[in-house]
This record gives structure tokens, C-alpha cells and sequence, in this order.
């Protein structure tokens, strides 16, 4: 299979737009260009890792292999849309991971085996782990900004939901008003 | 007293999560007939007690019983619904008084129930009010207005056990009199089947409204004194 290969004047190229930003931080006296700068230099040392790992991955080439990266990518989402909230409630964790799980990789799936269907193997790692990489993104977008309205809306309309919990309401029929909040447009 | 409680606690205790004790070891039953008072300072711990009494708050150590049975899991929500905890403030769902007492009827717990307009007509004559109240928007009615219309959803669904805690401490001398007639319009009706435990900060109305009046302090129900004792 044939890539583009980049060489290291269009790297440079695409650097130089961390250094305009720098440059405006620096004149705008907003300090920022020190984060800027070390955030930099940890995204080529995640990529260079990355690379590295993907590299074995695309080689090594087996099914188990790709489930096992998927996996970690998967996880990592989960716990990051849980730690991008600040409220929690008991059982956050399990809903989160699982929500991010089920969607993504129903999606994934779907586009493996049903739209590029035209691909060697179903696992081939240079489409399964970019394709749920975008996926997880979005994912992982849409479950914490629903999650966050979800939690507040809870915290803020806490009467109510005692109230209907007073009344005899389940904790499903109490809560069932808030929790369909972010499924509203604004 | 031949009949069992209604609810029982025992050895109920609850602590902040400094270890600041809350709630001392408690027992207290509540008979069919009761008409129980608890007066005590703010802080002293009465809401803490009804809420545990409510199944609204965790239990830290010690047990809640209903009929002489524990209460935990899927039993809490009917459990709730025959032990109905009013607050001081009230909450109202958006839309009209009769949308709001139609509510309870929505839940599982209360499906064997149905609402009751002649009955919710009945007990507002006996307030002076009319049916057009009940067509009235919940956003225009009265701080006093809106805890009767609290205490009309709670006592539609026919609890065993009404727990009050101060349901009129903002209220004005007329208001408070409406919802002590209404309290004891569904006590009477009840055939001294049901009970009710009533949080007050006024202890004339402890001694008008019930017939056994515990004081909490630090914590814990220390004073316990009969009306009919005490004449």
C-alpha cells in the first residue's frame, strides 16, 4: 500500500503555526506561550510512541492484536468523558464506558462490514483503528456534553426530583424528566 | 398499644462525614392513631430524623421498618408512597393545581389508585375554597396556596403515615389554620388508621395539633410527653 510521506520541511511547515500562536501570546502578553510550547513537545513525543506501536500493530497484522488496541482507545474515552464532568453519581463509570463502548463500536462495526466492505479483513489495522479513533472523538464529544447537562440539570432540579421520590416515584420515574434534557435541543 | 407500628426505628444513627455525630442511636414507632410532635432547636436534628423516617436519606447504621419489615430496594418507592414526607418548602410541577394533584397517579407505586375530584372538592369546601382553584396556574399561587395544594397531592394517595416537617413555619394564622384542618380532615377520615408525625418550631402548635410531642436536642429525642398526661 502506498502513503504520502512528509517530509520534514512540510512538518516544519505545519509547526510553524504553533509559533504564529506563540508569537501572538508573546505580543498580546497573554503567557500563554510556554504551555503552548511544552503541549508541543508532548504531542511529538505521543506521536513518535504512537507511531511506533502502530508500526508492530500494521505488521504483526492479526485480529487480536487490533481488538486488544481498540480496546485500550475505548477505555481511555470512557474515563475521559467521566473526568471531564465534575458531578458523579454511584455507577457513572459503568454507564459512561459503556455508552462510549456500545455506540462507537456499533458504528465502527457498521463501517467495516458494511460500507467498506471492499477491505481484505474486517480488522485490517490501517482502517479499524483510525475509523474508531474518529468515532471515539465524537463519541466521546457528545456522551460528556450530555453527561455534564445530565448531572447539572440533576443537581439543579434536585427538588423536583424529591418531590416525585416523596410521591412514590421510582428513581427512573423520578429522574426521568431531567434525564431527558439533553436529548432536547436548546 | 395492641397494634403493631405503623414504622419503626430503631437504634437509627447517622454522622457527618467528619465523624460529627448527627443523629444519636433513635427508636421511635409510629401507631396507627399517633398524632406525634417533634419540637427542638434548628440544627437539632428533626429533619435529619424525617428524612431518615422518609427513606429520603441513606441509613448509616441501624433499620427502618414498615410493618414490622425492613425496608430496602424495590419496597422504598410503595414504601414512600404510604409514608408521604412533606417539606417546608414546597415543590410544584409546571401547569395547573388539578395537574399537579393528578401527578402521584402517573407512578407505578400509586397505580392502584385513582384521582379523586370530588373528594379534592370536598376537602377545598372545607377550606372555603372553591373548584376554580384547581384551574388556577401553580406560577400564581401564594407561598400558602402552594403548600395546601402540596398537602392535597400528599393526603389524595391516602398515606398510613404523614410527615410534616414544618409545613407552616412561612405561612400566615389563616393559611396555618387551613392546613391544620385539612391534616386533620385526612386524619379523621382515616378511622385512626393512619398517623402523622408533625416537625414544629411552635410549641402551641405541638399542643394543638398533636397528641404525643418529643423534643429533639443534640441530635437526639430526649423528652417524651403525653397531651392527655400532661392535663
Amino acid at each position: 500500500m502506498d502513503y504520502l510521506q512528509l517530509s520534514y520541511v512540510q512538518v516544519g511547515f505545519a509547526s510553524l503555526l504553533i509559533l504564529v500562536n506563540a508569537a501572538i501570546s508573546i505580543w498580546l502578553r497573554l503567557g500563554l506561550e510556554r504551555s503552548l510550547l511544552v503541549a508541543s513537545f508532548r504531542t511529538i513525543v505521543q506521536l513518535l510512541l504512537i507511531g511506533l506501536i502502530l508500526q508492530w500493530v500494521f505488521q504483526f497484522d492479526q485480529w487480536y492484536v487490533v481488538i486488544g488496541i481498540l480496546v485500550i482507545m475505548t477505555m481511555i474515552a470512557g474515563v475521559t468523558a467521566v473526568q471531564r464532568n465534575d458531578r458523579r453519581y454511584p455507577g457513572i463509570w459503568l454507564d459512561t464506558i459503556l455508552s462510549v463502548w456500545v455506540s462507537s463500536w456499533a458504528i465502527t462495526a457498521f463501517a467495516l462490514l458494511i460500507v467498506l466492505n471492499g477491505i481484505d479483513k474486517w480488522y485490517q489495522p490501517q482502517y479499524a483503528i483510525p475509523l474508531m479513533g474518529m468515532m471515539l472523538g465524537n463519541t466521546l464529544n457528545g456522551i460528556s456534553v450530555g453527561l455534564s447537562t445530565f448531572t447539572e440539570t440533576a443537581y439543579t432540579r434536585n427538588d423536583e426530583i424529591e418531590t416525585m421520590l416523596t410521591l412514590g416515584a421510582t428513581r427512573w420515574e423520578a429522574i426521568w424528566g431531567p434525564s431527558a434534557m439533553p436529548c432536547k435541543p436548546a | 398499644m395492641n397494634a403493631p407500628p405503623i414504622i419503626g426505628i430503631q437504634n437509627l444513627s447517622r454522622q457527618s462525614e467528619d465523624g460529627v455525630p448527627l443523629l444519636s442511636p433513635t427508636q421511635l414507632d409510629v401507631f396507627p392513631g399517633n398524632r406525634l410532635g417533634i419540637v427542638g432547636e434548628s440544627g437539632s436534628g428533626k429533619t435529619l430524623l424525617l428524612r431518615s423516617l422518609a427513606a429520603l436519606d441513606p441509613i448509616q447504621s441501624g433499620e427502618l421498618r414498615f410493618h414490622g419489615r425492613a425496608v430496602h430496594g424495590n419496597q422504598v418507592p410503595p414504601y414512600r408512597a404510604s409514608v408521604v414526607y412533606l417539606p417546608q418548602r414546597p415543590v410544584l410541577f409546571e401547569g395547573t393545581v388539578e395537574s399537579n394533584l393528578q401527578l402521584p397517579f402517573q407512578l407505578k407505586s400509586n397505580a392502584d389508585r385513582q384521582y379523586d375530584q370530588r373528594r379534592i372538592e370536598s376537602w377545598l369546601e372545607a377550606l372555603g375554597r372553591n373548584a376554580t382553584f384547581l384551574s388556577k396556574n401553580q406560577e400564581n399561587l401564594s407561598g400558602g396556596e402552594m403548600q395546601i395544594v402540596a398537602l392535597l397531592r400528599a393526603i389524595q394517595i391516602e398515606p398510613q403515615v404523614l410527615l410534616l416537617d414544618e409545613p407552616t413555619a412561612a405561612l400566615d394564622a389563616g393559611l396555618t389554620t387551613s392546613v391544620e384542618r385539612l391534616v386533620d380532615c385526612w386524619f379523621n377520615e382515616s378511622k385512626q388508621q393512619a398517623a402523622f408525625v408533625w416537625i414544629t418550631h411552635s410549641m402551641n402548635q405541638a399542643e394543638r395539633v398533636c397528641d404525643t410531642l418529643y423534643l429533639m436536642d443534640s441530635g437526639r429525642l430526649r423528652l417524651h410527653i403525653s397531651n392527655q398526661e400532661a392535663d
